[in-house]
């Protein structure tokens, strides 16, 4: 069973590495399964472990809290249909659950960023511990960040001192995004090369299991 | 055609000019004019005044009456005749209005003007200058002697005029005043049916029953003006210039000029009647009879004949004393009655009658030579007679001869061309002298083809007018001089003291009543036989309202039609001095149009002049290529060749890059210890600290591990889950698995297998899988939230909620799992920056006390790396990690070498394909500007 799998899954490697000479049917082929399986699976998943189970938990107890906590979703799940048809007379009401979703996807962005992201990184680059280096390090990043963002600072006054400070500025930035973007770069080539030398050294196995 | 400017017959019709005439009377009185002018019969009776007149002017075919006492010549004029002869008298009437700064008398004739002078007596005169006596009348009783010169010129049998009454003027234009109300020019209006003969194609198709059809509109056009305005008037066929006269002193005249010839008396109860019973539209006012449709049966009424008509005799019964009563009758001592001026009919004949008629109808021609008088005999062989008069012939271009009109009327001194070659002319001495001029002018043979009335359209304009030079006194009949010789007012050149009032201008007040109306309808026992000649004739029954709508509709069809100059009819406009005479004389110019015509001329047809096309400048013309060239071909065209050859040779290049790359990589697979100095385990600072605190943990411990990463980074994430989870599941430490990711569940399911393998036997008491757990960001906040909430189902809706490890029984510790901080670790498997965002902002802030870790791919560490400063998060990323990781865990050391080896080599040989690349690519485009 094993070497059914290996062999399915060495072809579709090399039927993807055939990208290499362009475009051609074998990596279209192995780009539909792909794409075909990974949205299967997503249904399966979809169905076996979100639909089944409230529909399991209400059945089994309608009246219960389970069957009243699922019966709102599903009021607000239906508030989404009248969009399947074009008519516009119905349509409306999948503004409801719409709205809902994005107001609560709004708040949880914003309150999540506020409290997650903003204010640990602020109280991070306000109170640096440790070395010195990570002193130099926090005041780096503190200036690179005020450099990035002059560089989206296309309003400044250009012969004022501050539209000089903001231009110059606005240079450091554009350098330090490139650095940011070349570091971004580097991570995805060693994700990218890991994953190459990964494939290739399965196909080396099993070539060399097969001889 | 010329004329002899010293001509002294200048004032004699021209077909009469030529021809030799016999002496003229002594008798001024009785013998200056011919007794056919005389006639007073005419004014009342047809039959009898055709006996009376001349052929010319004699209707012989269509009306019979009279013609027991026709002479031949009279008989046998043909039907067809008066088609053929049509004068032109729309042209010469419309010469007289294109003329009309002159005088509207100068359509008269002067020598019609001189029978005045001669005239004892006027019996029509009024004896008070009323407002409807004309002029001329007024001058005859004033300036006629009471012993009239005797008029040696004068022919003896055109003085045959009864000397009782003293009358120069014939009598039948002595009448004519007072029949020209209901006299409009019929015979202009209505073409007789022959006409089609020598009428154009155009006019020939109508049926030749219907004379208005045939007709050309501006002769068929009816006039209507005064016709209503009239109806109720009992002189309504009489002029208003003549409405005074009284009845009685009419009747007195009257009779005095029948008893002569024997005719029925005029009556004017009968000529009331007739006109109050049949012609109620008559017009009061109109032009002279003498001008009118004196053949037409709805003519005036003094040609109303009484009903008795005798059927014209054969011409051959005809004797010699068949001759006009006004040439019998008269006393012309050089002539007898039998010797009729065949001339006369010949003239007709030859003119009315075409070479190319039938036989028969040439025979008519032949006339007997008894008809002809002696002192015509030896002339009428040799003469050629004018086709018609002249004045009937006369084109519009006559207009050009204004002087000419001056001095003689134009219907006179026009002659019309012969058809027939010219033959010996008559000796000179033979003919009178009015008549001379008629037969040594050329007969003009030009068109043959059309007919008569049409030849002279084209002859006129290039014919001088020699009448303007002619010595109109010495060639004036006595009748139309004075005692000294001189030329009488009415001879001299015209003037409207000589005219009716209805060709004068003076008469403003009038003018509209004087205006011709359209002849109303007569009964047909009222129908006058035509006592003129054919070219006098009009087709019958023209006059009657639906005639006169036909007319009317002719007039219309033929309206949009493309007529030849000489049918248009004349609108000319008439200066604002001459409206009273412009309006006289609309009848003579569009003989009887309808007023509504009047105020609506033909237009002349208008070339509109095409708009210029609009010059387009060179831009708006690549424009309109372009725009045509899109429209032939919408859809995009492929790109140039050299376009291709640069992507193929760029693909190329990215093939023996992405090929020197592969085989980069393989060589250090294939071959490991090529690349053995690069075989050295990775150090990775923060894979201590995680091990460190994965370390800690034992079986008591509960981990809360989240899968949300997916295949595509199993190269990476797999490492990593098999260092750090392998550790955990080493140690024993229980589990609970969750994911937001579809793909992450799928992985759980491996890792089920793998925990079953290292002894995780019990579901629910050593681990947990949640499983995927939809809504992402929104499920891991309400997982941050309540945590219990979320055992109720597990990846099979299975409640694990009561469950040893969800109630801590399992643990040992009896802590239920109900928030996050209950865990001793929170642990994610990230593939992307957005995974760790979400995880760090709603699940690792809310349990900041809790031990942070994340695993995730060298892609999302740039981004994840503020994260990880944050203190109790730990993170490790990549294949190095997960190497590092390993190595620190005591894996075999060679195998987590060799594998850094293989990844260094992989990222070394990119590098060096990558600047290799830009140097090539930096040379290219060096050698390619050069070359440039």
């Amino acid at each position: 069973m094993i070497p059914l799998i290996n062999v399915i899954a060495a072809l579709l490697t090399v039927m993807v590495l055939s990208r290499i000479f362009g475009d051609n049917p074998f990596f279209r082929t192995a780009q539909y399964i792909f794409v075909g399986v990974s949205l299967g699976l997503a249904f399966v998943v979809a169905y076996q472990e979100v639909l089944r189970p409230a529909v399991v938990a209400v059945a089994r107890n309608p009246t219960g809290t389970a069957g009243l906590l699922y019966l709102v979703p599903l009021v607000v799940g239906l508030l989404l249909l009248p969009r399947i048809t074009p008519r516009q007379g119905f349509s409306w009401l999948a503004n409801i659950p719409l709205a809902l979703i994005f107001g609560v996807g709004a708040a949880l962005a914003v309150g999540g960023a506020v409290a997650g992201t903003l204010i640990p990184q602020i109280g991070l680059a306000a109170n640096p511990t440790g070395s010195i280096v990570q002193i130099i390090g926090t005041v780096v990043l503190a200036l690179a960040t005020i450099a990035v963002l002059c560089s989206f600072y296309f309003t400044a006054q250009s012969d004022g001192g501050l539209g000089r400070l903001a231009r110059s500025g606005g240079a450091i930035g554009h350098w330090v995004l490139m650095l940011a973007f070349g570091f971004f770069f580097a991570g995805a080539v060693q994700t990218y090369m890991a994953a190459l030398t990964e494939r290739l050294r399965f196909l080396v196995g099993w070539i060399s299991q097969l001889f | 055609m010329s004329r002899d400017p010293s001509d002294t017959n200048a004032h004699l019709p021209p077909w009469l000019r030529g021809q030799p005439l016999p002496a003229r009377p002594e008798d001024g009185q009785s013998g200056s004019e011919p007794s056919w002018l005389n006639d007073p019969g005419t004014a009342q009776v047809n039959a009898a005044s055709s006996e009376n007149l001349p052929s010319w002017l004699s209707d012989t075919p269509a009306e019979p009456a009279g013609g027991e006492s026709l002479p031949d010549w009279l008989r046998e004029a043909p039907a067809n005749a008066g088609s053929q002869s049509i004068p032109p008298a729309q042209e010469w009437a419309s010469e007289t209005d294109d003329t009309s700064d002159d005088s509207a008398s100068e359509a008269i004739p002067d020598w019609l003007r001189g029978l005045d002078d001669a005239q004892d007596t006027q019996p029509a005169a009024p004896t008070t200058p009323a407002a409807g006596v004309p002029d001329w009348l007024l001058a005859m009783v004033e300036e006629t002697p009471a012993e009239a010169p005797p008029a040696a010129p004068v022919p003896d049998w055109l003085s045959e005029t009864p000397v009782e009454t003293g009358d120069t003027t014939p009598n039948w234009l002595a009448e004519t005043p007072a029949e020209m109300p209901a006299t409009t020019s019929d015979w202009l209006r209505d073409e007789p049916a022959p006409i089609a003969a020598t009428t154009p194609d155009w006019l020939r198709d109508e049926p030749t029953s219907q004379p208005a059809e045939v007709a050309p509109d501006r002769l068929s056009d009816t006039p209507s003006q005064p016709m209503a305005a009239n109806e109720n008037n009992e002189t309504g066929d009489i002029a208003l210039w003549l409405q005074d006269i009284s009845t009685d002193q009419v009747k007195a005249a009257m009779d005095e000029e029948d008893e002569p010839l024997g005719a029925t008396p005029f009556s004017f109860d009968s000529l009331d009647h007739a006109a109050s019973a049949s012609l109620p539209a008559a017009a009061a006012s109109g032009p002279p009879s003498w001008l009118g449709s004196d053949s037409n049966e709805d003519s005036s009424t003094w040609f109303d004949p009484p009903p008795a008509a005798t059927p014209t005799p054969a011409p051959r019964d005809l004797a010699d004393d068949d001759a006009p009563d006004w040439l019998s009758d008269t006393a012309m001592p050089a002539a007898e009655s039998s010797e009729v001026p065949n001339w006369l009919d010949q003239a007709d004949m030859t003119i009315l009658q075409p070479a190319a008629e039938s036989p028969g109808e040439a025979n008519i021609y032949q006339a007997p030579a008894e008809d002809i008088p002696a002192w015509l005999r030896g002339n009428a062989e040799s003469f050629v007679p004018e086709a018609t008069p002249a004045w009937l012939d006369e084109s519009d271009n006559a207009a050009m001869q204004p002087v000419a009109l001056e001095r003689s009327p134009d219907w006179l001194g026009a002659a019309e061309p012969s058809t027939t070659p010219p033959v010996a002319l008559p000796p000179i001495d033979a003919t009178p002298d009015w008549l001379r001029e008629a037969a040594i002018e050329p007969p003009i043979s030009a068109d043959e083809g059309l007919p008569t009335w049409l030849r002279s359209d084209a002859s006129t304009p290039t014919q001088p007018a020699p009448i303007q030079a002619a010595p109109v006194d010495s060639d004036l009949p006595p009748w139309l001089r004075d005692e000294s010789g001189a030329r009488l007012p009415t001879a001299d050149a015209p003037g409207e003291q000589n005219l009716p009032p209805w060709l004068k201008g003076s008469t403003t007040d009038t003018a509209s009543a004087e205006v011709p109306a359209a002849t109303p309808e007569l009964a047909p026992e009222l129908q006058p036989v035509s006592p003129v000649d054919d070219w006098f004739d009009q087709p019958l029954a023209s006059n009657t309202v639906e005639t006169a709508e036909l007319v009317e509709s002719e007039s219309e069809f033929f309206g949009g039609t493309d007529l030849p100059a000489w049918l248009r009819p004349k609108e000319k406009k008439l200066a604002d001095g001459d409206a009273a005479e412009g309006r006289a004389l609309d009848w003579l110019t569009r003989l009887g149009s309808p007023e509504e015509e009047d105020a609506a001329p033909i237009a002349a047809p208008v070339r509109l002049i095409p708009p210029q096309r609009p010059a387009r400048s060179a831009e708006q013309v690549r424009a309109v290529a372009l725009l045509e060239q899109l429209a032939a071909a919408p859809m995009a065209q492929p790109a140039p060749t050299d376009a291709v050859e640069t992507k193929t040779h760029r693909s190329g290049h990215q093939r023996v890059l992405y090929l020197l790359l592969l085989a980069a990589l393989l060589v250090g697979i294939i071959a490991p210890s090529l690349i053995a100095p690069l075989e050295v385990p990775p150090i990775v600072p923060g894979a201590q600290t995680l091990r460190d605190q994965i370390g800690a943990l034992g079986e008591n411990d509960v981990v809360l591990i989240g899968y949300d990463w997916d295949a595509r980074r199993v190269a990476e994430l797999r490492p990593l889950e098999d260092a750090v989870i392998g550790q955990l599941i080493e140690q024993k430490v229980k589990l609970v698995l969750m994911s937001t990711d579809p793909q992450g569940s799928l992985l759980l399911y491996d890792l089920r297998d793998n925990l079953r393998a290292n002894g995780y036997a019990q579901y629910g008491d050593d681990y947990i899988l949640l499983g995927y757990q939809p809504g992402g960001e929104l499920a891991l906040r309400a997982m941050a939230q309540n945590f219990g909430q979320f055992l109720s189902a597990d990846f099979n809706g299975t409640d694990v909620s009561t469950g040893g490890l969800a109630t801590g029984a399992s643990t040992g510790t009896n802590q239920p799992l109900d928030s996050l901080n209950d865990f001793s670790m929170i642990m994610l498997l990230a593939d992307d920056q957005v995974d760790v965002q979400s995880w760090m902002e709603q699940v690792q802030r809310t349990a900041r006390d809790v031990p942070f870790s994340v695993l995730l791919t060298a892609e999302a560490a740039p981004s994840a790396a503020p994260y990880l400063r944050q203190p109790n998060v730990f993170g490790l990323s990549g294949t190095d990690g997960a190497l590092a990781y390993q190595a620190l865990r005591g894996a075999d050391t060679s195998v987590v070498a060799s594998s850094a080896a293989q990844l260094r080599l992989g990222m070394i040989a990119f590098v060096v394909l990558l600047l290799f690349s830009m140097v090539v690519a930096a040379i290219m485009a060096a050698v390619r500007r050069r070359n440039a």
